[in-house]
């Protein structure tokens, strides 16, 4: 279906894309006009987006080349040739990132009152201190294992921080390797107050520096912190899988078995430690790296909350009301008097949707509530309503999708509860992760069954929903309503999917062929007066077969716009100089899909929970759903307006892949997240001008109509 | 009569109801809503793929597995009505679960464990739903009270032929033949052509008298259609579109050969059976297109409507109907086909109509004293019209001859014991009364046969008003007054004394169910 049409030079190889929009993270932790606690979060969002990259995507190259796959991507490598350019990447980016923190942020930190420091650089009290919090809170949980021949290697845990000791024994003069693991239930860095000065320490240092007690009876030789990571790939065979979750147990328990494809330790001459370290692991130099700093940085994450400094974030911009919301009615009341409502977090609150599902829970002429889960946060308040709902028995289906990638030890919880309080949970569908973001609930109003659908293109989780844009989309429009009901049944198994929707395309079904009928429906509409035009947001671009199918629009004359937040193999040279694609990195992660087709004059805008990639369009269950009110239309045109103006977050894809970094003298007064929020500012504030401006009308006794029969 | 057990509240006049269709290689499920705007599009439709029809029509029984697969299937359904809060559903099953020899286990199966109770629909039931259907979709597109119209509707297991004319049944059947059955059948007779000739030999001798009639009526001037519903020909319509610039459902005789040719041959002409959970769908179609194309040619048709018609719709305006009490829209043709079963026995058509009026008019008038509810009026209406057919044989004992032709006609809408309390009212429309002797009489529910004799006995008085043929009843006012039922002649006709003699010979069973005496005043 999704074979490559075309020539391996139209497309850029996923991968080296996937490590460019990674460069554009770390461009933002190097640009000083962002706070300086902000530029060190973006250096941990670089680490923690290259441990999951190195998890899934090196882990799978890796595995076909164990398999002497000799087969060529859609842009022409192989796995061989790709782990070269990737390893070489990787060092030169990992390389800039350290030098980044050392030369640049620490200092700047340090200036501004928050010190990241060695243990060795402690002194006098502090030293004392930091020794104190070793012996009170961290000696206690720590287990150090012995290597010899009498204790067999152990299971390292994939992105934990060891400790490599050698010792030698004052009774026996043997010399002895043993490993501490830097547990995960500590701080990664230990605060120590200096009067106005914040100093932190790494946990591994701390520990590193006390090792003497944890080891008496011996003389520490040699300690060297260092890191792991492990293949965590999925690749099971689901077909004939019976219990999903049971499978999904076992897998967790699996993953410490699997092997390294990845081995950090600091930089530093060759040493007796890291020689054995090295033997002992057999990992190819490829898949080594040499850290110049501490190993980790993705738990700066941690410091940049905890240093408790909010002079060195963004100011905070608190979620804002949706004003069709910002009143006590009942939703249901609401989305009964105002047609489709849309709701774009972060920018404005999370909670119209909260409330609709606990309203939900308790509302008497409610029958059903149904939602598909994915990802969602342990203790969500969403959970929390849902098995209130079942305990007040309503019908309570919930679609769990246990499959997201490092989080389903989460999921199997939560999921678990609900099935306790009566709701009917069902666990995904083998073969086809359930990626659609959809909410749907019955009432029966005197007899009148009555439905009412929330659709997102971003997850029902209220902890993402801080960080991540997303726009939800509150409705009662029959066609759409019906066919989501349509969808719960397919997703349940309830029935075979509808031969035609009234609304809404989804995929596996029917999404890739709706996608290619509106790329070609402009190609075809486009003339050269009134030529055909697309804008296209979504996080990544990889389908060859809609590249294939925007190149040929772009030839007919249509111009197109594609935000594309992460990776993009589409090639701007080949779009005829009319597709241009630009990335927004900022301090939310854009994750909103819409779609916008000008459909000679007469618009149509569609918003999606899929990409324009292949696991989207036949591996997943995805939504893509039309946006008809006028109100919200605008809306989505002001916002793709909006972040298509950026001249200061938004890179912008030049001849040959790169991108070009945005101008930093390129003026603030654009920067669309920031644009964004105070264009919702602006709606929230008019609503209010506008309520204060009605009439008021105060109760007074009633008059007699003399019309009025008796 | 059964009075529906879900009577509605007068207070009820918004509810969502649920219709379960159980076929041969499909369950499905709908749900609709009626509201002050009246029935909803349904707002749910469920449907899973079985293999009923492969267990029942090759095998006989319904195999073990689909027992448990469609268990669990009306499980799911149970939950999703319970989403909607339904109380109010029915839940059919046709021709496949109605000819496996375990039904009646499986059925019980399907209440005991889902709590749902199917009702296994009966053919003549089947045919009327099907044939409303049809009305309800093709009268606008076809302006059906102008034309005549042959229907035939090709089920999996089952199919239906009716014919009507200007509006009005004629006739309505169903048959054992089915898409499903046609490949194994026509294989096994080793020569299709013969088979299907076979087929169409068991509706062809009606339908060329039928149609004889049609042609040469002047007045009409206008050419009997022929439509055809079923899975099948809209797979074949489908294909037949594809080929075409302007979409119609209408398939010439000229298309049809070409279909013949070109079915299977290339891109455009492949059956994309992938939609469709049917097994060896590619050779039913191609043996059902030359059914038709057969029944074209033989009786002269241009072509073909490919209608589109779900039963489910027209048993959901059924169950409203029933719901909110309204009238049968079917009652008109039932008595059409009625006088057309009359019309094939030459009755004498004055008359019969004379003791239905009568019939009638008694029926209404002792109302509170019969208390029969529900279709008994309609089911003394067509005895009284098929009262007489039995002379068409031999006048001497001509009621138990009407007993045996109405017992072998198929009337269409009526239930098996409705139509054997029609044939029993007839058979005692004269002569003896029902005695413990009568096998036939006996075999029925204790509650038929106090209809039988309630509708015989106002049937008999309703005979002798009519005794000489002559419609001096026509107009009479018919009251009660004490132990009396007042039969008051309003026109010309002095002279009654005919009737008197043979009021007093049949009132009898009259005055000893009602403790009326009938008595021309």
């Amino acid at each position: 279906m999704n074979g490559n049409k075309l020539a391996p030079e139209f497309y850029n190889s996923r991968e080296l894309s996937w490590l460019k929009f990674n460069t554009r993270v770390l461009e933002e932790a190097s640009d000083s006009d962002n706070p300086l606690l902000e530029r060190l979060k973006f250096i941990a969002i670089f680490s923690s987006n290259l441990d999951e990259f190195f998890m899934v995507r090196v882990a799978g190259l890796r595995q076909l080349q164990q398999a002497n796959s000799t087969g060529n991507d859609p842009a022409g490598y192989t796995p061989a040739k790709l782990l070269k350019e990737i390893r070489n990447e990787v060092a030169s980016l990992v390389k800039r990132q350290y030098r980044c923190y050392r030369q640049v942020l620490r200092p700047e930190l340090q200036n501004a009152g928050v010190d990241i420091i060695d243990y060795s650089q402690l002194d006098g009290r502090l030293k004392h201190e930091a020794d104190a919090i070793f012996q009170k809170q961290v000696m206690p949980v720590l287990t150090p294992l012995a290597i010899d021949p009498s204790h067999p290697f152990p299971l390292l845990r994939s992105g934990a921080i060891e400790i490599a000791v050698s010792l030698k024994s004052y009774h026996n003069k043997k010399e002895v390797y043993s490993f501490v693991e830097v547990p995960e239930c500590l701080p990664r860095f230990i605060r120590l107050a200096d009067g106005e000065r914040q100093v932190f320490i790494p946990m591994e240092d701390l520990i590193t520096g006390n090792l003497k007690h944890l080891f008496r009876g011996s003389k520490i030789l040699e300690a060297m912190p260092f890191r792991i990571t492990r293949d965590m790939d999925f690749s099971i065979d689901e077909e004939g899988v019976e219990d999903l979750l049971q499978y999904l147990e076992k897998e967790l328990l699996s993953r410490r078995r699997r092997s390294p494809i990845r081995l950090e330790l600091p930089s530093g001459k060759s040493t007796p430690l890291r020689q054995w370290l090295l033997d002992q692991f057999e990992l190819d130099a490829e898949y080594i790296y040499e850290e110049k700093g501490p190993l980790n940085l993705a738990n700066f994450m941690e410091l940049c909350f905890g240093a408790n400094r909010p002079d060195l974030l963004e100011s905070p911009w608190p979620p804002l009301p949706v004003p069709e919301f910002n009143n006590e009615d009942p939703v249901f009341d609401i989305m009964d008097h105002h047609e489709d409502i849309l709701c774009c977090v972060p920018f404005q609150t999370f909670d119209p949707l909260l409330r609709m599902i606990r309203e939900a829970a308790e509302d008497p002429t409610v029958l059903a509530i149904k939602q598909t889960l994915y990802r969602v946060s342990g203790n969500s308040p969403i959970i929390h309503a849902l098995r209130r709902a079942a305990e007040n028995g309503k019908q309570v289906t919930v679609i769990v999708e246990l499959k997201a990638r490092f989080d389903e030890g989460n999921n199997i919880l939560w999921s678990r509860k609900l099935e306790e309080s009566g709701a009917h949970v069902v666990y995904g569908i083998p073969g086809l992760k359930i990626h659609c973001k959809t909410l749907l609930v019955i009432r029966n109003q005197g007899g009148l069954i009555k439905r009412y659908c929330h659709l997102g293109t971003g997850n029902y989780n209220d902890k993402t929903a801080k960080l991540y844009t997303d726009i939800g989309m509150f409705t009662t429009d029959d066609g759409i309503c019906s066919d989501i009901a349509a969808l719960f049944n397919v997703m349940t198994g309830y029935s075979a999917p509808k031969q035609q929707w009234e609304k809404i395309s989804t995929a596996p079904f029917d999404l890739r062929q709706r996608f290619i009928d509106l790329i070609d429906r402009e190609a075809t509409l486009s003339t050269k007066h009134s030529p055909g035009r697309i804008i296209a947001k979504m996080n990544s671009l990889v389908d060859p077969e809609i590249i294939d199918h925007l190149y040929r629009a772009a030839a007919a004359g249509v111009e197109i716009d594609l935000i594309v937040r992460g990776i993009c193999c589409l090639k701007i040279d080949k779009g005829h100089g009319r597709i241009n694609v630009c990335s927004i990195i900022d301090r939310f992660l854009e994750h909103t899909r819409i779609y916008f087709f000008n459909n000679g004059g007469d618009p149509q805008y569609f918003m999606a929970s899929a990409d324009w990639m292949p696991r989207n369009l036949d591996r997943r269950i995805e939504v893509l759903f039309p946006v008809e009110n006028k109100k919200c239309r605008k809306m989505l045109k002001d916002i793709l307006d909006i972040q298509l103006d950026d001249k200061r977050k938004s890179r912008v894809m030049k001849s040959g892949g790169d991108y070009k970094q945005p101008n930093r003298r390129n003026d603030y007064s654009t920067r669309s997240q920031e644009v964004t929020y105070n264009y919702f500012k602006n709606i929230a504030k008019e609503a209010i001008t506008q309520d204060n401006s009605q009439i008021l009308t105060p109760l007074k006794s009633p008059r007699k109509n003399f019309n009025d029969e008796d | 009569m059964k009075k529906n057990s879900m009577k509605l509240e007068n207070t009820e006049k918004n509810f969502p109801l649920g219709i379960i269709d159980l076929g041969a290689h499909s369950a499905r499920l709908e749900i609709y809503q009626q509201g002050p705007e009246g029935l909803s599009d349904p707002l749910e439709s469920l449907d899973v793929p079985v293999h009923l029809g492969q267990d029942v029509f090759t095998k006989g029984t319904i195999s073990s597995d689909s027992i448990e697969m469609i268990t669990a299937i009306m499980k799911d359904f149970r939950i999703k009505m319970r989403e909607y809060g339904i109380k109010k559903y029915r839940a059919i099953a046709t021709s496949a679960v109605r000819e496996a020899q375990n039904k009646d286990i499986f059925v019980d199966r399907i209440r005991s464990v889902c709590n749902i109770r199917l009702e296994i629909l009966e053919t003549c039931k089947e045919s009327r739903l099907m044939y409303l259907a049809l009305k309800n979709e093709l009268n606008d597109e076809l302006n059906l009270d102008k034309h005549d119209v042959f229907y035939l509707t090709l089920g999996a297991g089952s199919s239906n032929v009716a014919f009507s004319r200007s509006g009005s049944l004629l006739e309505a059947k169903m048959f054992n033949f089915g898409t499903m059955r046609l490949r194994e059948e026509a294989i096994d007779s080793g020569n299709t052509t013969e088979y299907l000739k076979g087929l169409i030999d068991t509706f062809s001798e009606s339908l060329e008298r039928l149609l004889a009639e049609s042609r040469a009526d002047k007045k009409a001037d206008r050419e009997p259609y022929f439509v055809c519903a079923g899975a099948v020909v809209r797979l074949l319509l489908g294909i037949v579109n594809k080929n075409r610039k302007v979409e119609s459902d209408f398939i010439s005789r000229k298309e049809l050969n070409e279909l013949t040719e070109k079915l299977g041959t290339s891109k455009k002409y492949r059956i994309d059976a992938s939609n469709l959970p049917i097994p060896f769908l590619e050779e039913s179609a191609e043996l059902s297109l030359q059914l038709i194309k057969q029944i074209c040619c033989d009786f002269g048709f241009t072509g073909v409507y490919a209608a589109k018609v779900s039963t489910r719709q027209a048993l959901v305006e059924d169950m409203i109907r029933d719901l909110l009490e309204e009238e049968d829209p079917f009652i008109g043709d039932m008595i059409s086909a009625a006088l057309a079963i009359g019309a094939r026995y030459n009755y004498e058509d004055d008359h019969s109509a004379n003791v239905a009026t009568l019939s009638m008019k008694i029926y209404e008038e002792t109302r509170f004293i019969h208390r029969l509810e529900g279709r008994c009026g309609i089911l003394l209406h067509i005895a009284a019209i098929l009262h007489d057919i039995g002379r068409f044989v031999d006048p001497q004992k001509h009621h138990k001859h009407s007993f045996y032709l109405i017992s072998n006609s198929q009337l269409p809408g009526l239930s098996e014991e409705e139509s054997a309390i029609v044939a029993q009212v007839a058979r005692y429309h004269r002569k003896t009364e029902p005695k413990a002797s009568h096998p036939d009489y006996m075999q029925l529910s204790s509650e038929s046969k106090v209809i039988v004799c309630k509708l015989a006995a106002i049937l008999r008085v309703a005979d002798a008003l009519d005794r000489g043929h002559h419609g001096k009843f026509a107009r009479a006012k018919i009251k009660i007054s004490r132990d009396k039922l007042l039969i008051e002649p309003t026109d010309k006709y002095g002279e009654y004394s005919l009737e008197r003699i043979f009021l007093k010979k049949k009132q009898g069973m009259f005055t000893s169910i009602f403790g009326l005496k009938p008595e021309i005043n």
